[in-house]
């Protein structure tokens, strides 16, 4: 008879937040839907549980509750993260895991012919039990034969591992679960609660017909899921496919025509491959392992999608010669990002404009390998204050048709220097012959200001004093002084 | 050089200027201006208070607004005169109504037709004049409407962008020919407050400071300043500084030239008001005293009528009695409260209800020559029935000449952590756990910030503690007064903004009741108080049970029965000496007749127990202590109370007669004694009062004594017409209480939310009273509690003749009108026969079906709670079946509830049980702790160690008990009242602030039949067969 484990890994997202706070150990702490007093409890501890406070209630009546009740917020992506890192951790146990879909840090696996590989079953639950702890999170490994009765088990707590060896056994601990353990809507959980319906037993004794009726076809199929009669097979999770290929040096490798050499075959191989599955790359790693010091790794992005190996090719190049390695290469490792091609065939119909952003993109691309990925950015104006906090360099990832304003005012063009210049102290008395630039720039003839900002108080206290100074030499520079670091800065020059 | 603020805000611009208007005029006058224009966002809310501290300094103040135009941009308007004034008022009334609650804008047009007597200023960086777009258009507007009244208002706050603006400004206004004056906008007394008024601009957009970007102000030039600095900012064109004077010189308005008239009555006959209110007076004089008016009374009547007339009062008299009439009318009990109940015409004319036969009251105290302002007369109305009288008033005087006075919002201690906590970007979960550890008026320390779980090493707490410090009672919003009228003779917009209310039908002035006392206007309260309809009910239930038509007239005087009961602290309930102090003064205080119940009213109260006069007045009138007076001058002042000053008038009365004081100060007195607080003009009485009483050969000891309780006073105390008038009402509850407990319950349930006390209280009481409390059931409740007949008969006078019947009103979630009349309907065809005939017949849904079954309302039908709930959801599922075919399910069969669970239901579901005391299952279990009830607890030797457990249903912590807090903790036998020192609290503050169950180890205090439980320790009662089901409190300061 095949055998199957369910690892559940209890409100895998309370241990996730408590990870974050260690601190929420001691008090009764929650997870909730979003971070303010009306939002709804989805998962709580014991010591929560323990004050009465139960997963959908709003916060401020689990607060009502425990006046030291400690909240926060998981987003959807940390879970997940958090159960593919579980998902890793046991595919060294199982080929075939199924994570719940419903619910989070519930997996159930195929403990079918092990017996092999581990000397018991016990002692292969009791490796994963050891491995999840390992990665921080508590988790039961419960092996027995249904997904409702190892799950129901795994759920109602006790054992961190239990071997269930006949079905009948299995489904007598099931019955006894309370439901509370098992996650059910907060509605359907408490009015089965009121209705004096507190385990699995007694849910199965009420009639089909009327648990349909009353709670719907979800809680029916729930019924009929702990009852037995609805059996759906293991879906496992397939393992992510990664194109990948290495390539081994004897001995070490430092020419990079002779590196692009040996890349271009295996290269040409994983396009095919993309090919075939109609995907088209986006991003080449380049996982490089050098004879001396650590391991290196470079990511090129390409303009667009593409299975242009030339194109690809250049790229790898204009990067690998910029690259100061230091060392010979000992393995190369491509590794291959792709999307699904898109068909750009209503490309045809579009009117050819003069321009041509594609060459402009792949223009970019080109830098962007030469370079670095930050060397391609652009301007984007912020909300804020201060000058160097009022635009923020953004990655330009694409070209776009410009589209300027009429904009009859023309604006002086100011030049901000990336870290304000420490500047001479002004001397006290007008007219001060205050040389900014030394005798290059000559004496402060005129002055402009103050304009004062100030704020950040919040944070750290910013307060500092603007002037445009025109120089003897005719620059205009812009400068400030830090009234509480109580120097002269120069933060750029006009013109 | 000296300059006028001309464009300053203060915290009445809602949630944008950073200082109270008192604080701008007092800085205004510490740095030497003389003028100072409040002008706040489309409106002029803080004009009086600034007005009175303006006066008070004698500084300059010039009312004016910054005008929301409807293409959003600014306009400052300022008054020159009266005409201008109206017109600001009218402008502003304008675009407030046709805007929703909070919103104000007007057109240009609307600006020019309404520019006489206003000079407007117009600057500042959204204003058209500094904008890129052309203003031509709207400059041609104002500049024929203002013609030389017209200012172009350059502001410099050292800001880059300023520059280009100004040059603009000043080119505008060149080619238009007008004047430019130099200013800069005002937000804040000093820099310091900039912070705040960054976190209130977060407030005002919703947003943390780590996102408001450039919505907060680029630094914190927005101060008022000195000459010099502003000398210094404009040094390059001080003649613009100058002509801020020149614009301040031709402002002449002042809020004190405010002239109000009464509006005019509608008279019979021809007659004047005067007449019209003598004839009614004197009618209502006979039939008070059956025709034969004591001459005392009518010399009293005449002597009171002749200063009515003479200050021109009579027409506010009229209004009273018209509304009194209209209440008779319509059967809405309503009763005066307050310093009226001193006046014979108040009584006469039915406004009020205390006899002036009987009592020795001073009518100076309601109205004096000297004083030259405006009597108050405050009505209470039954409160379920006031939005009638409130709408009469409407009616007759119409909107543009009746409007309610305004309430302001402030921050208090919750709400200013809540909303800085959210700007500081902490996590609002966790300042919600923060808000909830404190009570309304605290001020935020450290302890509960670490009791809450914050690190105070964090420096956001700093700020924290700070700015929710700071923004402590700073405007919120404006809210409707509860029953405030202001009235006038002329449309009321001339006088102060009219804008709308939250509420439907509701129009607000933009006064509070303090600005309106401050300027002397004329005031209607129309307040609502329950009392007055758990007797309107009272006496609806004794003509239909027991055939007795009764009215307070006629409930029998000085009933010993009643008096008795009331010794005995046996009050939940009873108005007025119910609340835990109460009860604990009742037995020390023995009331055996009316007046003792006026004394009761009024002794206990802030004035009289920080003035030390609680206990001489007991240990007097117990014989423990001679009763002397400090001068014989006094004797006739005090002989009613003992030789003790325990009222307001006694406090009058002796200024009068030991200091020399005129009526009129006495009042200047007792005005002051209420604003203490806030300004501290009593201490100017201080010496006065003391030297002139020891002059009179008054020990100085009593003469300070006197002093502090007049300080007391400040903190409400009591007028003895207003406690006569609670008196009565106390009186009439009681005897309801004591004849007719069946009766008294049932108009109490049905009268709720009043009171002090929880209906849970209410039924065990009721209870422990022998009354039989049946619970909700959907075949013979109806929406409010009533009363059927009960087994013992008509011959068992000892028990009442009548159960109650709790009503639906009691099970929550449910509506009258969405869910009881169907179910009303539907009932009166016929009875129902199943839970599918109700489901049927009334169509309620599901959410109501389950609530009604888990509150135990089905039981009619059979099945169990837990049946009934199966049967419910069922019922309500087949309903969207839509096939309709019949279902053939054997119904499954529940366990039955316990006594503890049944309990625990209803109080979920009905916040009561008639089933018993949530702490009634737990006894075996608590008795087995070695804890004992209410009962034994009250029958314990002084001094004995206590542990006990009850339910909180009651927290209290008054400002005059020196951070002690008061508990009162119930079980099925009764309640025990606990004293926690500060110690205790502060130690236990989370237990204390927070459960419901709590337990508490402690020493009995007995003082006759006086028991206390002085807490040493709070703990959790450990329950491990039944854990009763979570009761609210109700906490009071």
């Amino acid at each position: 008879m095949d055998r199957l484990a369910c690892v559940d890994v209890p409100a895998l997202p309370l241990q996730l937040l408590l990870a974050r706070h260690p601190d929420w150990k001691r008090h009764p702490a929650v997870v909730v839907e979003r971070d303010q007093p009306q939002g709804k409890i989805l998962w709580t501890n014991e010591r929560a549980r323990r004050r009465h406070i139960r997963s959908g209630m709003r916060y401020a009546a689990g607060l009502a509750l425990a006046k030291d009740l400690q909240a926060g917020t998981v987003p959807e992506s940390d879970i997940a993260e958090g159960i593919a890192r579980i998902t890793a951790e046991l595919r060294g146990f199982s080929p075939k895991i199924e994570p719940s879909d419903r619910q989070p840090g519930v997996f159930w696996l195929d403990a079918s012919g092990l017996g092999r590989l581990y000397p018991s079953l016990t002692d292969w639950a009791q490796r994963i039990q050891r491995r999840l702890n390992r990665s921080a999170v508590y988790g039961r490994v419960v092996i027995g034969f249904t997904r409702f009765g190892t799950y129901a088990v795994a759920r109602a707590g006790g054992h961190s591992v239990q071997l269930f060896e006949h079905p009948e056994h299995e489904r007598c601990a099931a019955l006894q679960v309370a439901l509370e353990c098992l996650d059910l809507s907060p509605p359907l959980r408490d009015r089965l609660e009121r209705l004096g319906i507190r385990n699995v037993e007694a849910f199965l004794a009420l009639p089909p017909g009327g648990v349909r009726r009353r709670f719907g076809a979800e809680t029916f199929r729930l019924y009929e899921f702990a009852r037995g009669s609805l059996w759906t097979p293991l879906r496992p999770q397939a393992e992510p496919v990664v194109h990948r290929h290495p390539i081994q040096f004897e001995p070490a490798e430092a020419d990079v025509h002779r590196l692009l050499f040996r890349a271009k075959p295996p290269l040409c191989e994983l396009l095919d491959g993309l090919a075939s599955r109609g995907e088209a790359l986006t991003e080449l790693e380049l996982h490089l392992t050098l004879d001396r010091g650590p391991r290196h790794v470079e990511h090129i992005r390409t303009a667009a999608p593409t299975r242009d190996e030339r194109q690809i090719l250049n790229l790898v190049h204009l990067r690998l010669e910029d690259a100061a390695l230091g060392a010979g290469v000992t393995e190369l490792e491509l590794v291959l990002h792709s999307v699904r091609e898109n068909q750009e065939q209503l490309a045809l119909f579009t009117h050819e404009v003069p321009r041509d952003l594609h060459a402009g993109n792949r223009a970019l691309a080109r830098l962007r390998a030469e370079f670095g990925e930050d060397s391609v950015v652009h301007a984007q104006l912020a909300e804020a204050h201060l000058p160097e906090a009022s635009f923020r360099w953004e990655p330009l990832e694409h070209l776009t048709r410009p589209n300027p304003r009429n904009n009859t005012l023309r604006p002086l063009v100011r030049r901000l220097f990336a870290r304000p210049r420490r500047l001479p102290p002004r001397p006290r008395r007008e007219p001060d012959s205050w040389l900014l630039l030394g005798e290059r720039g000559g004496a402060a003839t005129h002055r402009g200001g103050p304009y004062v900002v100030s704020g950040g108080w919040w944070v750290a206290l910013v307060h500092r004093e603007y002037h445009f100074v025109e120089l003897q030499s005719g620059e205009l520079c812009w400068v400030y002084y830090d009234r509480r670091r109580q120097k002269w800065l120069l933060h750029g020059q006009v013109g | 050089m000296s300059y006028a603020a001309l464009w300053c805000k203060s915290n009445y611009s809602f949630l944008e200027g950073a200082s109270h208007p008192e604080e701008l005029v007092e800085e205004a006058h510490a740095l030497g201006l003389r003028s100072l224009a409040l002008t706040d966002r489309d409106g002029v809310y803080g004009a009086v208070r600034a007005f009175v501290k303006a006066r008070e300094l004698g500084v300059h103040l010039i009312s004016g607004s910054q005008l929301t135009l409807t293409d959003k941009s600014l306009l400052t308007l300022l008054a020159m005169d009266r005409d201008g004034y109206a017109n600001l008022c009218q402008l502003i009334t304008l675009g407030r109504l046709r805007n929703p609650k909070g919103e104000c804008s007007v057109t240009w047009e609307e600006v020019c037709e309404r520019a006489g007597g206003l000079i407007a200023l117009w600057g500042g960086e959204r204003s058209l004049l500094v904008a890129k777009e052309d203003p031509t258009a709207s400059l041609a507007l104002l500049r024929e409407a203002f013609d030389d009244r017209l200012y172009a208002l350059a502001t410099r706050h050292l800001r880059a962008a300023e520059v280009h603006q100004e040059e603009r400004l000043r080119e505008r206004a060149r080619r238009a020919e007008i004047p430019w004056v130099a200013g800069t906008e005002v937000l804040y007394h000093t820099a310091n407050r900039r912070d705040l008024q960054d976190v209130l601009t977060c407030i005002r957009h919703g947003v943390p400071l780590r996102s408001i970007g450039r919505r907060t102000r680029p630094n914190a030039e927005h101060d008022l300043k000195t000459p010099r600095r502003m000398a210094a900012l404009y040094a390059d064109a001080p003649g613009a500084l100058e002509r801020s004077l020149e614009v301040a010189s031709r402002c002449h308005f002042s809020l004190g030239e405010l002239r109000y008239r009464y509006p005019s009555e509608r008279l019979p006959d021809g007659k004047t008001s005067a007449d019209w209110l003598r004839q009614l007076s004197i009618e209502g004089a006979r039939e008070r005293f059956s025709g034969r008016i004591p001459p005392a009374v009518r010399e009293q009547i005449d002597k009171e009528l002749a200063l009515i007339d003479e200050l021109d009062y009579c027409g506010y008299f009229l209004t009273m009695w018209e509304i009194v009439q209209f209440c008779r009318r319509n059967g809405i009990l309503c009763q005066g409260r307050g310093s009226a109940a001193n006046s014979a015409v108040c009584y006469c004319l039915g406004i009020t209800a205390v006899d002036v036969s009987r009592f020795d009251l001073l009518f100076e105290r309601f109205l004096s020559r000297e004083r030259a302002e405006p009597p108050d007369i405050d009505l209470d109305i039954m409160h379920d029935r006031r939005e009638e009288v409130i709408q009469f008033v409407y009616a007759k005087y119409g909107r543009t000449h009746a409007a309610m006075v305004a309430n302001v919002i402030r921050y208090r201690a919750r709400s200013a952590v809540r909303e800085v906590g959210k700007v500081l970007g902490f996590p609002e979960t966790s300042i919600d756990r923060l808000a909830k550890l404190l009570f309304h008026y605290d001020r935020l320390d450290a302890e509960p910030l670490a009791q809450a779980g914050f690190s105070s090493t964090n420096p956001a707490h700093a700020h924290l503690l700070r700015l929710a410090d700071e923004i402590q009672d700073f405007p919120r919003h404006l809210s409707i007064h509860p029953g405030g009228f202001l009235l006038g003779h002329e449309p009321l917009a001339r006088l102060v903004p009219i804008e709308n209310g939250a509420m439907a039908d509701r129009s607000v002035i933009q006064w509070d009741k303090y600005d309106i006392e401050s300027l002397g206007l004329f005031k209607v309260d129309l307040l609502g108080l329950g009392a007055l309809t758990q007797l309107d009910r009272a006496f609806g239930l004794l003509e239909r049970h027991y055939a007795r038509k009764l009215c307070m007239r006629e409930i029998p005087d000085e009933d010993p029965a009643t008096f008795e009961m009331i010794c005995n602290a046996d009050t939940v309930g009873v108005f007025q000496i119910e609340s835990r102090a109460q009860m604990a003064m009742l037995p020390r205080l023995k009331p055996r007749s009316y007046y003792d119940l006026v004394i009761e009213v009024s002794i206990v109260r802030p004035g009289p127990i920080t003035g030390g006069m609680v206990h001489p007045y007991l240990r007097r009138r117990n014989g423990e202590e001679e009763i002397e007076y400090p001068h014989a001058c006094l004797e006739p002042v005090l002989r009613k109370t003992l030789g003790v000053p325990l009222f307001q008038e006694q406090v009058m009365q002796l200024a009068v007669v030991a200091a020399d004081y005129t009526p009129g100060e006495a009042d200047q007195l007792r005005r002051d004694m209420a604003a203490w607080r806030r300004s501290g003009r009593i201490e100017r009485h201080h010496e006065r009062l003391v030297n002139r009483m020891v002059a009179k050969g008054i020990a100085s000891e009593f003469a300070e004594r006197i002093f502090e309780q007049i300080r007391g006073f400040g903190e409400y105390g009591f007028p003895e017409s207003h406690a006569a008038s609670f008196a009565l009402i106390a009186y009439a509850t009681a005897w309801l209480k004591q004849h007719y407990p069946d009766v008294f319950t049932c108009a109490l349930l049905n009268a709720q939310p009043m009171g002090f006390y929880s209906c849970a209280t209410i039924v065990e009481d009721a209870r422990r009273h022998g009354v039989e409390v049946r619970p909700i059931d959907v075949h013979h409740s109806d929406w409010d509690c009533t009363l059927e007949a009960a087994p013992s008969g008509p011959d068992d006078t000892a028990s009442p003749i009548h159960a109650i019947r709790m009503g639906l009103r009691y099970v929550k979630g449910l509506s009258e009108e969405r869910d009881y009349a169907p179910l009303s309907r539907a009932r009166a065809e016929h009875r129902f026969v199943s839970l599918d005939d109700l489901v049927a017949r009334t169509g309620l849904d599901e959410r109501v079906l389950t609530q009604l079954a888990e509150a135990g309302a089905l039981a009619g039908f059979g099945s169990g709670r837990r049946g009934a709930l199966w049967d419910a959801i069922g019922q309500a599922a087949s309903r969207n079946d839509r096939l309709g075919m019949p279902s053939q399910e054997v119904a499954p069969s529940f366990a039955e509830l316990s006594s503890a669970e049944t309990i625990n239901w209803d109080v979920r579901t009905s916040a009561h049980s008639t089933h018993g005391h949530p702490l009634e299952p737990c006894r075996e279990e608590l008795s087995a702790q070695g804890l004992p009830d209410a009962r034994s607890i009250a029958h314990m030797e002084d001094g004995a160690r206590v542990r006990y457990a009850g339910l909180v249903i009651c927290r209290q912590r008054p400002d005059t008990a020196s951070g002690v807090t008061f508990m009162t903790l119930e079980d099925e036998s009764g309640f025990v009242n606990l004293i926690l020192w500060k110690s205790i609290f502060d130690k236990y503050r989370l237990l204390a602030k927070t459960a419901s169950c709590l337990g508490v180890s402690g020493t009995l205090q007995r003082q006759g039949r006086v028991v206390h439980l002085i807490a040493n320790s709070l703990w959790a009662p450990q329950l491990r067969e039944h854990c009763p089901e979570r009761v609210s409190s109700r906490d009071f300061r």
